[in-house]
């Protein structure tokens, strides 16, 4: 079952990266004074917008009487893939979308905290370039943290696909879009790598049954990686907004 | 203790920042805020811009399409504008159809461009009859805070001042199309039509302008759509909205029109600036 050519003969993929590596993140906590919690995150050329509003008092007919609303909505602009898009949000595939969003996410909110309340959660996708899910996700859990909303752990996305290399099966991580177009297999995985769970796992296309795990594990691998660069970014702001504040406690 | 204050006596607060002829941001009556622009940041559209005015955030994109000229006016192209505000960018709006500011805000656009003239819709044409461009250009705002149409505006323009079109060539035999996307040329744009919002409130017997209002600013003059919006392109006066609210005085409307007079300039110059610098490290 030999997939598309994925890799050159020096084992390098189609952007130049070898099979085990990331594209490039850069995000930056707390972008916008509107919401409670915002981020930005770039992956490769995937550039999202999340923004967390709440915990709020939730609508009477929504409102749950033991755990929080979790709303997701997951949107893309007209002009973020070589298409245009006709409809940002409402189509299928972002409905789809927002409610693997929500499903990952429920996993690490700490839903009992809040009883009767409502937290929104609105992730804007300004440019895709593959794996636009992950960043999504990803950038949703920075949102959270920056909100100050309990989680139990970081929830982080990842993709892997598989690529033939001398015969030898090579399991690549964080498919970009060209990769994706390509064909090969696309293994989705949302997890919490810090306590080793998977909150949601979806596969497009057909992979025989003993190459699943060696996929399965470089994804686990690539949400493992990119927890430690979160990680750091993460503590980095809230080092920054401590020395900032200081002054500002006065009550 | 101020946050308090503001949350038990708004009106009273809001007045007593004004009667000290100051504004509850630290701005002067006519200040404007910090522009902050960047052009071609997508790069999956054909062109795009980001703007930052104060916390008010806008990102427009084009994207190129062709199609079939309509029949009734065989020789010109379309100019597609349409303004989103998803529940992201603000706290006050929810998920769902499009709202009725949102709607507003896209046609206040569209007819600004329109009555600017600052795009002739007869260079989109490509073939008589047969072929021309549409340009869809979406802005979406990621943070609403107050004067969305002046932010749509300078974003909108500096995209528009960086697309470039694709040689298309036709066969009248075939009516085959083949686009070249190495040869390019830069799209005519006409001088650079600039909008500036005023929220008015009456204080103490006498109106008091306020230019490039902050969402609560606007909020308290009567919402969005009392804004003052005029329009300037080339120093000419292309546009001048003014939708309820607070009454207009001949003074004011006087006192406003300079002001927008003045902040054109100053927006033409950064607009240039920013495409200046851009083409000069596309061109290294």
């Amino acid at each position: 079952m030999p997939g598309p050519d994925l890799l050159s003969s020096q084992g390098l993929r189609l952007d130049g990266r070898r099979p085990n590596e990331l594209r490039r993140i850069q995000c930056k906590l707390g972008v916008f004074t509107q919401p409670d919690g915002s981020a930005y995150l770039e992956q490769g050329n995937t550039k999202v917008l999340a923004a967390v509003y709440g915990p709020h008092q939730a609508a009477k007919s929504k409102s749950l009487q033991d755990s929080v609303v979790v709303n997701c909505q997951y949107s893309m602009a007209t002009f973020s893939t070589g298409e245009r898009k006709n409809r940002p949000r409402g189509d299928r595939k972002s409905q789809e979308m927002s409610m693997h969003l929500r499903q990952a996410l429920m996993a690490a909110i700490k839903t009992e905290l809040y009883p009767r309340s409502q937290i929104d959660i609105y992730v804007e996708v300004l440019q895709a370039d593959g794996g636009a899910y992950c960043t999504s996700v990803n950038a949703a859990t920075l949102a959270l943290i920056d909100a100050g909303i309990p989680i139990k752990a970081y929830v982080i996305a990842c993709t892997a696909s598989l690529a033939w290399k001398d015969g030898e099966p090579e399991p690549l991580v964080d498919v970009s879009h060209v990769e994706e177009a390509a064909g090969g297999v696309v293994l989705t995985v949302a997890s919490m790598p810090s306590t080793g769970a998977i909150g949601l796992i979806e596969m497009s296309h057909r992979l025989h049954m003993d190459y699943f795990d060696t996929v399965l594990s470089r994804a686990m691998q690539g949400c493992k990686d990119i927890e430690v660069i979160l990680d750091k970014v993460v503590r980095e702001h809230l080092a920054e907004g401590w020395t900032k504040s200081d002054d500002a406690i006065t009550i | 203790m101020a946050e308090i204050y503001k949350l038990i006596h708004p009106v009273k607060y809001f007045n007593d920042y004004l009667s000290r002829k100051i504004r509850p941001d630290g701005r002067a009556f006519h200040e404007q805020r910090n522009i902050k622009l960047n052009v071609n940041s997508i790069k999956a559209a054909d062109a795009s811009a980001v703007v930052k005015c104060g916390n008010t955030t806008v990102v427009c994109g084009i994207k190129l399409e062709l199609a079939t000229p309509k029949a009734e006016e065989p020789d010109v192209g379309f100019l597609v504008t349409n303004v989103e505000l998803p529940p992201l960018c603000s706290s006050k709006y929810r998920p769902g159809p499009p709202t009725d500011s949102a709607q507003v805000t896209s046609t206040l656009v569209a007819d600004i461009i329109a009555n600017s003239k600052c795009i002739d819709l007869k260079d989109l044409s490509i073939v008589h009859d047969k072929l021309a461009w549409v340009l869809y250009c979406d802005m979406v705002c990621i943070d609403n805070d107050g004067s969305l149409v002046d932010a749509c505006i300078m974003t909108l323009m500096a995209s528009l001042k960086t697309l470039t079109l694709p040689k298309v060539t036709y066969d009248p035999e075939t009516e085959e199309i083949s686009v070249d996307t190495s040869v390019r040329t830069k799209l005519n744009v006409n001088g650079l039509p600039v909008a500036t919002s005023f929220a008015l409130y009456k204080h103490e017997q006498s109106n008091i302008v306020l230019a490039d209002p902050s969402s609560y600013e606007e909020e308290m003059c009567g919402g969005i759509g009392a804004n003052l919006i005029t329009c300037y392109n080339n120093g000419i006066l292309c546009g001048s909205q003014k939708f309820g609210g607070c009454n207009l005085s001949i003074e004011c409307e006087e006192e406003a029109l300079k002001i927008a007079k003045e902040r054109a300039q100053a927006v033409e110059e950064v607009v240039d600036v920013c495409i200046k610098n851009y083409e000069l490290e596309i061109n290294k």
